[in-house]
């Protein structure tokens, strides 16, 4: 007979953590790197830095974990602290930035194409070349949404859990960065 | 590099350093002291709220609209504007403490904002059935200075003897058809009624008629404030008495009388 082993969830880690610091370590680890690809989209951060903006969330994390509530998603309320220290260190560093590309998935770059109805003006090839350029040019606020709804594949529950805005108002967000985004290609094509 | 770098680092911090998790009470204060404030700041705008509706009831729109004044003008002269900055500044207060408790965000600013101002009107309807913006009032034109004239300014409306309108503090009454006076620059008038009135003195009185003299009024309309309705700040009858002490003497002989 073979034994199933279940998997602790967030939660139990983060209960654990409270007494044994190497379960936050397993969360950190979980975490790291879809953390550290949403902070360096969000912010066009060098990697350096990006790296530095997450040492900071986990820190913040750890001082604040008995005020993560078990009836919240834990993946949420640790992108929310992610948010607030990239958008803190956005904002004392927006004078230079790094314009620092990653690549971008072609699965990801085919469902933004369609839901933003994208693949009637551009195609996925001009869309996968320029999509790191354009990204930035997206104010701040639609473009987090576009990153947390496209590239963390975040539910539009947690999207407002992170942000802190109604579900409504996330939904909004993500209209006008597709708005936003078809103008760009549009200009962009022109040239 | 490593994949998780960042996790093993800050791992070694937390153990170098000795860093701890905040205490669970830390957060539960905070969460008590936004819910706290909220509630403060809707309370308190009940309690602006009742102020600013006793001073609308008690403006006496009816007898400055007898006088022929417009409505706009006495809006604009007697709104109760510090109350009614109060109240949306509490709206705001309150809209900020809701938005920062952990489910505060779900809901829009201005359904909080809307929220809390219409439960502090609702409270603040309550508050001036049992009196309590009169009370409120009465205490900040006699102890605030500065409150009747610039915060509070809607006895001088009634103050202009050449339209017809009169509002003064009876300091003597000679008869049950004529009293002495003070307007609010602490001018004596004497005042003649159209048909008997009884009133009492220190009672407030607002009165349309017409000037028949310098500083004589014949009065057709009179509407008496209950006892003790504040009227102007104390300095100018403390003026008053220094001015007038012979007056000063024989309103306080008629107030020791109705007594």
């Amino acid at each position: 007979m073979v034994e199933h082993k279940i998997e602790p969830t967030d939660h139990d880690l983060v209960k654990k953590a409270l007494e044994d610091q190497r379960s936050f370590g397993v969360l950190m680890e979980k975490y790291e790197g879809p953390l550290m690809r949403y902070i360096m989209r969000l912010s066009n951060v060098s990697r350096q830095e990006a790296e530095d903006i997450l040492q900071d969330t986990f820190i913040k994390a750890y001082y604040n974990l008995r005020d993560v509530d078990p009836k919240q998603s834990f993946s949420a309320w640790l992108y929310r602290i992610a948010h607030n220290q990239t958008i803190s260190s956005y904002r004392k560093r927006q004078s230079r930035p790094q314009g620092h590309t990653i690549d971008v998935d072609d699965d990801i770059l085919n469902s933004i194409s369609t839901d933003f109805d994208l693949d009637n003006l551009v195609d996925v090839a001009f869309l996968k070349e320029s999509f790191n350029e354009w990204l930035p040019q997206i104010d701040m606020k639609y473009r987090e949404v576009l990153i947390l709804r496209f590239f963390q594949e975040k539910s539009y529950k947690e999207i407002a859990e992170i942000i802190r805005k109604p579900e409504g108002t996330v939904a909004t967000y993500l209209n006008r960065a597709k708005k936003q985004l078809r103008t760009i290609a549009e200009t962009s094509k022109q040239k | 590099m490593s994949e998780n770098t960042v996790s093993t680092d800050v791992l070694k911090k937390i153990k170098k350093e000795k860093l701890a998790p905040k205490p669970r009470w830390a957060f539960m204060l905070r969460r008590s002291v936004l819910w706290m404030a909220a509630v403060i700041s809707v309370l308190v705008g009940g309690l602006g709220a009742s102020v600013g509706l006793y001073m609308i009831r008690a403006n006496d729109y009816d007898l400055y609209k007898e006088a022929g004044g417009s409505l706009f003008i006495f809006i604009l002269a007697t709104a109760p504007y510090l109350w009614v900055g109060l109240l949306i500044l509490l709206g705001f207060i309150a809209f900020y403490n809701v938005k920062h408790t952990k489910g505060g965000y779900k809901y829009h600013g201005t359904t909080i904002f809307f929220f809390s101002i219409t439960l502090s009107l609702l409270l603040g309807i309550g508050f001036s059935v049992a009196g309590v913006g009169r009370w409120i009032d009465n205490q900040f034109e006699a102890n605030l200075p500065g409150y009747s004239e610039v915060l509070a300014p809607r006895h001088e409306i009634f103050a202009n003897p050449e339209e017809g309108l009169l509002t003064g503090k009876v300091l003597s009454i000679e008869s049950l058809q004529e009293v002495v006076i003070s307007d609010l620059e602490g001018n004596v008038w004497t005042v003649y009624f159209e048909k008997d009135h009884p009133v009492k003195a220190g009672q407030v009185l607002r009165m349309l008629g017409e000037q028949t003299g310098e500083f004589e009024f014949r009065a057709k309309k009179i509407i008496s404030k209950p006892e003790g309705e504040p009227f102007g700040p104390k300095k100018r009858f403390e003026r008053l008495n220094k001015n007038y002490p012979e007056l000063g003497e024989r309103i306080k002989d008629e107030l020791r009388t109705s007594d």
